[in-house]
């Protein structure tokens, strides 16, 4: 009985395609279900999410079957670029899915989790059989083995998540940290919310619009402040992202020694996203302070997503090793295509 | 070869394997599992522990009497402050870069030519054992410092420049390091003010010319914390102070060695 994997990504479809044909986590189980009573289909499962629409399923003739259930679902005509993959090739395919090695940002472990609520959606459905539990059971094992045995995963690819792993690594745990946003710009909240999500506390927004720094502040559960008040704030800071619109720098070592007197040696780390830049490169002179500029970050995170880049060929080699494991999903002999889909 | 001397050639293997465990790790830019480094630093305390039984038992007081011996016991104390600091305070890498100055230390022991031998029986009394153990546990203290100052200067460094990220991972955050440096520095020169105290106990007072060096070493830990206290020292040059504040113990265990 031949396995199919049908579907549409980030990689060969736009936003426009893959919202027509995106399935609310609510109407999973109904639609999983719907797709499996078809004629030709005897399992089946769908994954969903911002970035693909896959379905996987098994039956005399799925392929077919499947294309005309979503071509009857959502109303298609014409032609839309969906990836086919049978047998050993669906097996490759999704082993690379869960391995993050088809995400857009190389490696990311939040599509594990997005297939696996896939499946267990489609298990409590009923809607999987011998064929899809061997072959989702695997994968999961595999997704472990390649981040456990690779550096696919290891390191920070975003500014904001650099900037987390920077003050992990001068303060340790972040539970503790105070936070202060110069500007009330879009990255430098993203910045704070990543700070956030590990734990800082004390949020304090500093603005030369009150009114933009009271509404960013509520948003962030934090206090806004006078933008001429924030100097007064650093002895008290411990991570300041800056991120004003001045055409000038605005903060100087004389802002920062005279606070450092009363830190008593605890570090002060300062990101400075703007452009112009709004720190004076000189505080980076201050022993304890540690300033990290928007190139300083977007280099780490390139180093990190060109490190990535060069462990693709070993993930791909522990999952042709375990295709060949499995009796069940042999791969095509001549031709293979190759089961990630990324941009050149 | 005697079982004491064998626990030590054992211990000194330990070590060397858990440096080089370590060093490995970095150099791949592999992640570095703790528990591996931790075992072998564990084995290696286990067989010091030995060999100071061993020895305490025949010479039937704290083994502390011959250059071999206080090598010996001062790196023994250092890999004991390491599992009472370092996996409170999560710097497991510091248990890395622990083992080699216990290696080293405890090669310089075994090359000692005087290493086989045991020193004839004697009891000095309370108060000397007292000022020699308690010194030598704060020279131990000292190290530990002197380890924890170093990998503090070249995180630092790295953080600095913007660079070497690899590494920067493996090693702990930069605060922990520095409040490690001072908590060392803090708990040696308690132990030594002690050490000092049980000399002035003895019935015959050591040298003067000992008692001064001690002392020269306490006032300089002492002046680390006192300007830390009063001024506020910044963390970097805590580190620099605690990695060169060390060459004092050094050279009077070097000195003690040499005779």
């Amino acid at each position: 009985m031949p396995v199919v994997c049908l579907g549409l990504s980030h990689s060969n479809a736009p936003v426009e395609v893959r919202e027509r044909l995106a399935f609310a986590s609510r109407d999973l189980p109904d639609a999983v279900a719907s797709l499996s009573s078809q004629q030709g289909i005897s399992e089946a499962v769908i994954v969903s999410t911002c970035n693909r629409i896959e379905i996987y399923a098994a039956g005399d003739s799925p392929s077919p079957a499947v294309e005309s259930w979503l071509r009857l679902r959502f109303q298609l005509d014409g032609d839309l670029p969906f990836f086919r993959h049978t047998d050993g090739d669906a097996a490759s395919h999704l082993f690379a899915v869960v391995s993050g090695l088809d995400s857009m940002v190389l490696g990311e472990t939040e599509i594990f989790g997005q297939v696996k609520d896939a499946y267990s959606t489609a298990h409590s459905s009923g809607t999987t059989g011998r064929l899809l539990n061997k072959l989702f059971q695997h994968s999961f094992r595999v997704g472990k083995m390649v981040r456990n045995s690779t550096d696919i995963q290891r390191g920070s690819t975003s500014v904001g998540s650099v900037a987390v792993e920077l003050a992990e690594k001068i303060f340790g745990d972040l539970k503790e940290t105070r936070v202060m946003l110069l500007g009330a710009g879009d990255m430098s909240r993203r910045c704070a919310q990543s700070l956030q999500s590990r734990g800082a506390s004390a949020i304090v927004v500093s603005n030369r619009s009150y009114d933009r720094a009271v509404e960013l502040a509520a948003e962030m559960s934090g206090r806004a402040i006078l933008f001429d008040a924030w100097p007064a704030e650093v002895a008290e800071t411990d991570v300041i992202i800056s991120s004003t619109a001045a055409p000038h720098t605005v903060i100087h070592p004389d802002h920062v020694l005279p606070a450092l007197r009363r830190r008593r040696g605890r570090p002060l780390f300062i990101i400075d996203i703007a452009v112009p830049r709004d720190v004076d490169p000189a505080v980076n002179n201050i022993p304890g302070v540690y300033l990290y500029d928007i190139d300083a970050l977007e280099s780490i995170a390139g180093e990190t997503r060109a490190r990535r880049e060069q462990e693709i060929a070993r993930c791909l080699a522990i999952i042709k090793d375990q295709v060949r494991s499995l009796p069940l999903f042999q791969p095509s002999p001549d031709g293979a295509p190759s089961p990630i889909h990324r941009p050149a | 070869m005697s079982p004491d001397r064998a626990a030590l050639f054992t211990a000194t293997g330990f070590f060397l394997a858990g440096f080089g465990y370590t060093v490995r790790s970095l150099s791949r830019g592999k992640p570095t599992a703790t528990w591996p480094a931790f075992l072998l630093l564990l084995a290696g305390f286990s067989c010091q522990c030995a060999f100071l039984l061993w020895r305490g038992r025949d010479l039937g007081r704290c083994p502390i009497t011959t250059p071999f011996e206080l090598l010996t016991f001062v790196s023994w104390a250092m890999v004991l402050l390491y599992f009472l600091t370092g996996t409170a305070y999560r710097l497991s890498l510091l248990g890395a870069f622990t083992a080699p100055l216990a290696f080293v230390l405890q090669s310089t022991a075994l090359l000692k030519p005087e290493s086989a031998a045991l020193p004839a029986r004697s009891r000095p009394g309370f108060w000397p054992e007292m000022h020699a153990t308690l010194s030598l546990i704060a020279y131990g203290a000292f190290a530990l410092a002197c380890v924890a100052g170093i990998l503090y200067l070249i995180q630092d460094r790295l953080l600095k420049r913007h660079r070497g990220m690899q590494v920067v991972r493996h090693l702990p955050p930069v605060h922990h390091l520095s409040q490690a440096v001072h908590r060392l520095i803090l708990t040696g020169t308690i132990i030594l003010s002690s050490g000092i105290l049980a000399a002035y106990q003895m019935p015959n007072r050591p040298p003067v010319g000992k008692l001064a060096f001690v002392w020269a070493i306490w006032s300089i830990y002492a002046a680390i914390l006192a300007y830390d206290h009063w001024r506020g020292m910044s963390p970097r040059k805590a580190a620099w102070a605690a990695s060169l504040g060390f060459l004092l113990p050094i050279i009077s265990l070097w000195v003690v060695v040499r005779r």
